[in-house]
């Protein structure tokens, strides 16, 4: 079976002359439709720049990224714009959702960008906050909203296109633990019942502990990788630590 | 060490003090010329014949000068609250009120000095334009003219003023502030909630201005006639608030309205573009209404200077058609005869050409009757055969009329022509002599208010009332000034002696309407200029102001797939739309004000100027305001795109640190 998302030997260097420094050296692997990865890994040890390079706000300096079977590296500005619109996902650490916006028109941006009819678009609203439980939100603006509830909403945004890939870059981050347990196991559904591909990073081992896969990044390099199995969460969440202390990391433990 | 910080901090924020500085300069720009023009003794030789021309550069500079202490004193606020962050970082860092009021002050006055010489040396060339233009309106060569220290003094003086003005309300503001102010978020621009309401009140607003404008025509019109008319500087105040009430409400009901269609919203980046539109329009509906006023009342005043000029033009071919008219009234005494004074315009030019006619009268108010009023104004009956009429009118170019066994009313005013003297025949010389036509069209032969022209053979057995005579001179353009003075002499009157002519010099005629038309044009273009550039400032000083949050905001955009040309036409409706609310209606009134114009110029029967004179002079302004509105929409765009579009690449460095603040912002608001 052809994976959804290929890297291959991706690299990224920053700056010029005396002053490069690399980003990424030769990060490879793959993901299945339906996986939950995350990558974790001390600051700066490369994990928001291979997201972004994933979510081609940003250029690798080599090797090739393949999604449903299509080369990134060859898509034109215009091509790639459509591409983040139609088959990307995402969920950012301070939501990022538009102020000016009210949540029901945050969550129907990306199928506006789609320019697809109000039916539809109301149809899909109607589903997405239900499942995440939002609907009661919908005419709020985002101030109005708790950090948990506003976090949903970024979720039912990620969702609302039915994307190939939901990209999630420190999403607990602003969270307090009981919002970010709620968070984990909305994602846990995103999963499991949706059928939704999850690329998250993340500090924090508890968080880390939800998915099925973790890669170690260390110093731009793919340094250890952990597969769930049969494990429950809690002896994954300690594997995760353990692995943390070798690598020397900074896991937040809560 | 605040100097060098203060230029630091300028070259820093160049970007965002750019319309401040471009603002301030083109203000001491246009002073310089104006103030220039006001006191230069050249220009004032000029124009000696227009007592106002200094009363009215003053006046208009007042006007200016407070209209930019405003805009000045709301720039720097501007520029204070984009930077309150920061000096709240200074503060809680340990630096003294007295230290960051001494930086902000330091820096604006480093701007304004800089902006002071600039707008000095663009002064320099505006003058000499505005005497080019002056000399122009006067119809003599242009040739350059010194500046006068008086006007630099003044222009100084008062730049000085306003930046004091500007100053002392920032130390104020920041003596004043507290530190958790200073750091706190700007809440994020609510949109409108009640837009059926505001909607409801936009057409009672509109409506409210149509019907203040049809009624302030009619006043105009019953003005133009000399009747009765209600209260005409009282219906142009109410249309001004007609058109202020019309935009506030407009501006909070518009993108409000747009956003209730769900087929509208559900397109591309409508509902962004809406959204951020309602929350801007509503934030600064009050301001989008004064500066529709303001620009409303620059078009209008441009329409009427311009207006005043052509008038001006035509209005000497009726007023004076000839290059000197005599008329002495045989009942009264003169100090000089007409042999003498024959004597003394042939000092000046040689008389190719002489007619001598006279006006009867039967002593009676027969006629005269009819208009309301002739008992107090004293009028009599007094007429002018047809051959001395027609021999005037073919001597200024005009066709000659006929009359059978009928008379003209020939008057000087509108208001007697609406008299009905239709059914009003007139016995003479055993003839009677119906009424043919009133009009007010005719050239001014003599000076009064009305006459009848009739058959010759009518007049026969009258008294000569006055005794007249044209005259057309080989140098149509001799001083008149002088000329004028020549033939004046002192009459004794009740109240003591007064100073009399019995001359109508054309040339000083046409001198003194150019002085007046030139100063009213180069006021009121003055005023205009300086009111849309602040009206421009002030629109682009807003639109840079959100920058900060449009940028958070087109850059979520770009990660949920809005690809550059997307955010550009997102940005450019959003600011497009701004930009435009204030300018639209003003833009549009300048068809009623053509047709006002129009309709002037048929009720002053101005021969060869139609309505389509002052359509052509509206849409020139309109054009040309158009033309500096777009110069200004256009930079602010290219200033936004800028700073708010998202490309690829930009993403690690620019896109993440936007992120970042992004954060700061969205944490504060929750707690």
């Amino acid at each position: 079976m052809n994976p959804l998302l290929e890297i291959k030997n991706v690299t990224k260097y920053y700056g010029s002359g005396d002053a490069v420094s690399r980003a990424l050296n030769g990060v490879s692997f793959s993901m299945a439709g339906g996986e939950f990865t995350a990558i974790m890994g001390a600051s700066g040890s490369g994990k928001s720049t291979l997201l972004n390079v994933i979510a081609t706000i940003d250029q690798p300096s080599a090797g090739s990224i393949v999604l449903e079977g299509r080369d990134i590296a060859d898509m034109r500005e215009q091509e790639l714009a459509a591409f983040r619109r139609d088959r990307l996902g995402f969920i950012f650490q301070e939501y990022n959702l538009l102020d000016t916006l009210t949540v029901g028109e945050n969550i129907v941006l990306p199928l506006n960008l789609q320019k697809r009819p109000a039916g539809e678009t109301a149809e899909r609203l109607r589903r997405a906050s239900a499942s995440l439980e939002i609907t009661d939100q919908l005419e709020k603006f985002p101030r109005q909203l708790s950090g948990g509830q506003r976090q949903r909403a970024a979720c039912a945004r990620a969702l609302i296109t039915e994307p190939a890939l939901v990209l999630a870059d420190e999403p607990t981050g602003a969270l307090d633990s009981a919002n970010s347990r709620s968070l984990m196991e909305t994602f846990t559904l995103m999963n499991q019942k949706l059928g939704s591909t999850i690329l998250m990073v993340t500090h924090d081992a508890v968080v880390g502990s939800y998915a099925s896969r973790i890669l170690f990044l260390k110093d731009g390099r793919i340094w250890n990788e952990l597969y769930r199995g049969n494990r429950d969460r809690q002896s994954m969440y300690h594997e995760i630590l353990n692995t943390m202390a070798v690598l020397g990391g900074e896991a937040d433990v809560r | 060490m605040f100097a060098k910080l203060a230029f630091r901090n300028i070259r820093r924020q160049i970007r965002s003090y750019l319309i401040y500085f471009v603002t301030i300069a083109m203000t001491v720009a246009l002073m310089f010329a104006v103030n220039n023009l006001s006191y230069s003794d050249r220009v004032r030789q000029l124009a000696d014949i227009s007592d106002d021309m200094g009363t009215m550069f003053t006046m208009v500079t007042i006007l200016a000068c407070l209209v930019t202490a405003l805009v000045l004193s709301y720039a720097t606020g501007f520029m204070l609250k984009l930077r309150r962050k920061e000096f709240g970082m200074y503060l809680t860092l340990g630096m003294t009120r007295r230290n960051i009021q001494t930086l902000f002050v330091c820096e604006t006055w480093i701007l304004s000095a800089l902006a002071l010489l600039v707008g000095m040396g663009a002064g320099l060339v505006l003058y000499q334009l505005a005497v080019a233009l002056f000399t122009s309106i006067l119809e003599i060569p242009f040739k350059i003219s010194a500046y006068s220290a008086k006007g630099i003094l003044i222009t100084v003086a008062v730049s000085l003023a306003l930046f004091l003005l500007s100053s002392l309300a920032s130390l104020r503001y920041l003596k004043k502030v507290t530190v958790t102010e200073l750091l706190k978020e700007e809440p994020a621009e609510k949109t409108e909630k009640h837009p059926v309401l505001w909607c409801g009140l936009s057409l009672v607003a509109l409506g409210g201005l149509i019907a203040s404008l049809t009624i302030t025509y009619q006043s105009l019109m019953a003005a133009f006639r000399a009747e009765e008319s209600m209260g005409l500087m009282v219906m142009l105040v109410v249309d001004l608030v007609m058109v202020f009430l019309s935009h506030f409400t407009l501006s909070r009901t518009l993108a409000g309205l747009l956003l209730r269609s769900r087929k509208m919203k559900n397109r591309g980046t409508n509902t962004v573009v809406l959204r951020g539109l309602s929350g801007k329009m509503t934030m600064n509906s009050l301001l989008i209404g004064a500066l529709a006023t303001l620009l409303v009342f620059a078009i209008a005043m441009s329409n009427v200077a311009l207006g005043e000029k052509i008038h001006s033009r035509y209005s000497l071919d009726l007023d004076c058609p000839y290059d000197v008219q005599a008329m002495f009234d045989l009942s009264e005494d003169h100090g000089i005869s007409m042999e003498e004074g024959k004597k003394i315009i042939e000092t000046y030019s040689p008389i190719t050409e002489e007619f001598g006619f006279r006006l009867y009268t039967t002593g009676d108010t027969t006629i005269c009757s009819i208009i309301e009023g002739y008992d107090v104004m004293e009028w009599t009956d007094t007429f002018m055969p047809l051959s001395q009429f027609n021999a005037l009118l073919t001597g200024c170019g005009r066709e000659p009329i006929t009359l059978e066994n009928q008379y003209l009313v020939v008057a000087s005013a509108p208001q007697i022509c609406d008299s009905d003297f239709s059914k009003k025949n007139i016995a003479l010389g055993g003839e009677t002599y119906t009424w043919a036509e009133s009009s007010a069209g005719y050239p001014d032969f003599v000076r009064k208010w009305f006459y009848f022209v009739v058959p010759d053979e009518a007049v026969r057995g009258m008294t000569v009332s006055d005794q007249c005579a044209v005259y057309t001179l080989e140098n149509h353009r001799p001083d008149a000034q002088a000329l004028v003075d020549d033939l004046m002499y002192y009459r004794e009157t009740e109240d003591g002696p007064e100073e009399a002519s019995d001359y109508r010099i054309r040339e000083y005629y046409r001198l003194y309407a150019n002085a007046n038309a030139g100063t009213l044009i180069i006021g009121t273009l003055y005023v205009a200029t300086v009111f849309v550039c602040m009206a421009l400032a002030i629109l682009s000083i807003k639109i840079l102001s959100t920058l900060p949050d449009e940028r958070r905001r087109f850059a979520v955009l770009y990660r949920l797939g809005a690809d550059e040309t997307m955010q550009k036409k997102a940005l450019l409706q959003q600011t497009g739309a701004f930009f435009l609310m204030p300018f639209a209606l003003p833009l549009l009134l300048t068809v009623p004000f053509g047709v006002i114009f129009g309709k002037v110029y048929e009720i002053w029967n101005f021969t060869g100027l139609s309505g389509q004179h002052a359509m052509f002079i509206a849409l020139l302004i309109s054009l040309t305001v158009a033309g500096v509105y777009a110069l200004y929409f256009l930079i602010t765009w290219r200033i936004a795109c800028d700073h708010v579009i998202c490309r690829r690449g930009e993403g690690e460095l620019t896109i993440k640190s936007i992120f970042i603040s992004y954060q700061t912002s969205a944490g504060s608001h929750q707690q």
